[in-house]
């Protein structure tokens, strides 16, 4: 039951400011799928120098300039979403969406500003995403200075009907009962 | 003398009366005599004299010429219809009808008539007491007289508008029992004379729809009801069914429930009023209820 109730109250939010919980889940799927693309198309990038080379050159990057790339890597992996659909893979896997203010979708120029002051939230000691919490419009610092905020907009309405239809299908005991009821007179 | 005897040819007749004529006469023409003599020699004592020697000379005279008075008193009637049948056919012959027709104003003779008083003398209870209305109505072609009518004409003289000014509406439906009226009424029967495919031609649906607030519609449908019970959930059970879909509503749903369980920690820490905070950007609020029905309810239950 308090599963059930926790899933429609999903369903109510949709459009709604998103929480601190959906977007720090979302970075972390972000940050993992960047890192693992990344450690997969380094790896790969040594393995093909390895093999095309006569004498097995291994190529071993500083790591300064790794994690330039990298960087560079995690600039566009962001920069580029937000400014198109206004979702990364890990906030649509959590459902949430990059808007300007006032609801409309992004441009060039928010998600560029956004990714670029991304940063700010690791360079205040965190007090940067302190905003996802306290404010009213769960604005983090470079919320702020790009004008955007998140919001859900996974297909709540959908997933509240696939529930429905989940727990009413022909295998559970509720679309069994109902099917019965509604059974004419005399039929089997 | 009788009716029954007077048969007879015509010489006869005239022979048979030709002595009283003469007899007549000669009484007229001694009277007459008679009455110059006495106008001319007045009043004086040897006329009277004279008088009283005359009547007392011609008392005989008198006495014959009194029977013969009475006897053309007694007969004069039968001899007068006998002179009238006689007569009339060529007095009848002989007037123009039309003339006297002609010569008769009509206008004046009506005015000299009192209308009421010979109404009032007239029994008109008595009169149709006496008419069998029923054999009347039955003699009475009534197609004929219908075929004869010309109901356009009438009808063009009809003044329809002020005849229905004249109508009071409002009493007239007020006796109309419309509850009556309509368990009277074959509803099947008429439906199925009508053809609804050419009433339904007739039906402009684009002001018909733009007329209907769709929004409204869509908010009193319990979608919930409608995919629990029929087979549409079934179908997106079906084409929706899969572990990571159900997966990731399950993620989704869990996430937003701590959102939810953040926030209002939040506000108490931050005595804010939940209900006062914006829920979200303004144009993707004011959409949102289409889709979410039970959104602000919930919010505002979950907020309490």
């Amino acid at each position: 039951m308090t599963d059930i109730s926790q899933r429609e109250l999903g369903v109510t939010q949709q459009g709604h400011y998103a929480g601190a919980v959906s977007r720090l889940v979302a970075f972390v799927c972000d940050e993992a799928i960047a890192t693992i693309c990344f450690s997969v198309a380094t790896a790969s990038l040594t393995y093909l120098v390895v093999l095309i080379t006569p004498d097995n050159y291994k190529l071993e990057l500083p790591p300064s300039v790794l994690s330039m790339i990298y960087v560079f890597w995690l600039f566009l992996y962001f920069s580029y979403p937000w400014s198109t659909s206004g979702k990364t893979p890990g906030m649509a896997i959590l459902g949430l969406r990059v808007v300007q203010r006032d609801g409309s979708a992004t441009n060039f120029r928010c998600g560029l500003t956004r990714t670029v002051m991304f940063p700010l939230g690791f360079l205040t000691f965190g007090l940067g995403f302190v905003g996802i919490l306290t404010n009213r419009e769960h604005l983090a610092i470079y919320d702020r200075i790009a004008k955007t905020a998140v919001v859900y907009d996974w297909d709540a309405r959908g997933a509240r009907l696939r529930f429905l239809a989940r727990s009413s299908a022909p295998s559970s005991p509720d679309y069994s009962a109902n099917q019965a009821t509604n059974l004419p007179e005399g039929s089997e | 003398m009788s009716d029954s005897q007077i048969p007879a040819s015509e010489p006869e007749k005239a022979t048979d009366d030709w002595g009283v004529d003469a007899a007549l006469g000669a009484a007229t023409r001694a009277a007459r005599a008679a009455t110059e003599v006495a106008s001319a020699v007045g009043s004086s004592l040897p006329a009277r004299l004279a008088t009283a020697a005359a009547k007392r000379l011609t008392e005989p005279l008198a006495k014959e010429g009194h029977e013969v008075r009475e006897r053309i008193v007694t007969d004069a009637g039968p001899v007068a219809r006998d002179a009238l049948q006689r007569v009339t056919p060529g007095v009848i012959d002989a007037v123009n009808i039309n003339e006297v027709l002609a010569a008769i104003d009509i206008d004046a003779l009506l005015d000299r008539i009192d209308i009421d008083r010979l109404v009032s003398r007239v029994d008109v209870a008595g009169i149709v007491s006496k008419v069998d209305v029923n054999e009347l109505v039955q003699g009475v072609d009534v197609d004929g007289i219908v075929s004869r009518v010309d109901v356009g004409a009438v009808v063009e003289r009809v003044d329809v508008d002020a005849l229905i000014s004249q109508v009071d509406l409002d009493a007239l439906l007020d006796r109309i029992d419309i509850s009556l009226l309509l368990e009277r009424i074959d509803l099947n029967a008429l439906l199925a004379k009508v053809d609804l495919n050419e009433l339904l031609q007739h039906v402009d649906l684009d002001a018909l729809l733009d007329s209907v607030d769709m929004n409204a519609l869509i908010n009193k449908l319990d979608i919930d009801s409608l995919v629990r019970n029929t087979e549409i959930g079934s179908l997106i059970a079906q084409s929706t069914s899969g572990l990571a879909g159900e997966a990731l509503d399950v993620v989704r749903s869990q996430g937003v429930g701590l959102d939810n369980f953040l926030s209002r920690w939040a506000n108490r820490v931050l005595r804010r009023d939940p209900i006062a905070l914006p829920a979200g950007p303004p144009l993707l609020i004011e959409v949102a209820p289409l889709a979410l029905p039970s959104g602000q309810s919930d919010t505002t239950k979950d907020s309490q």
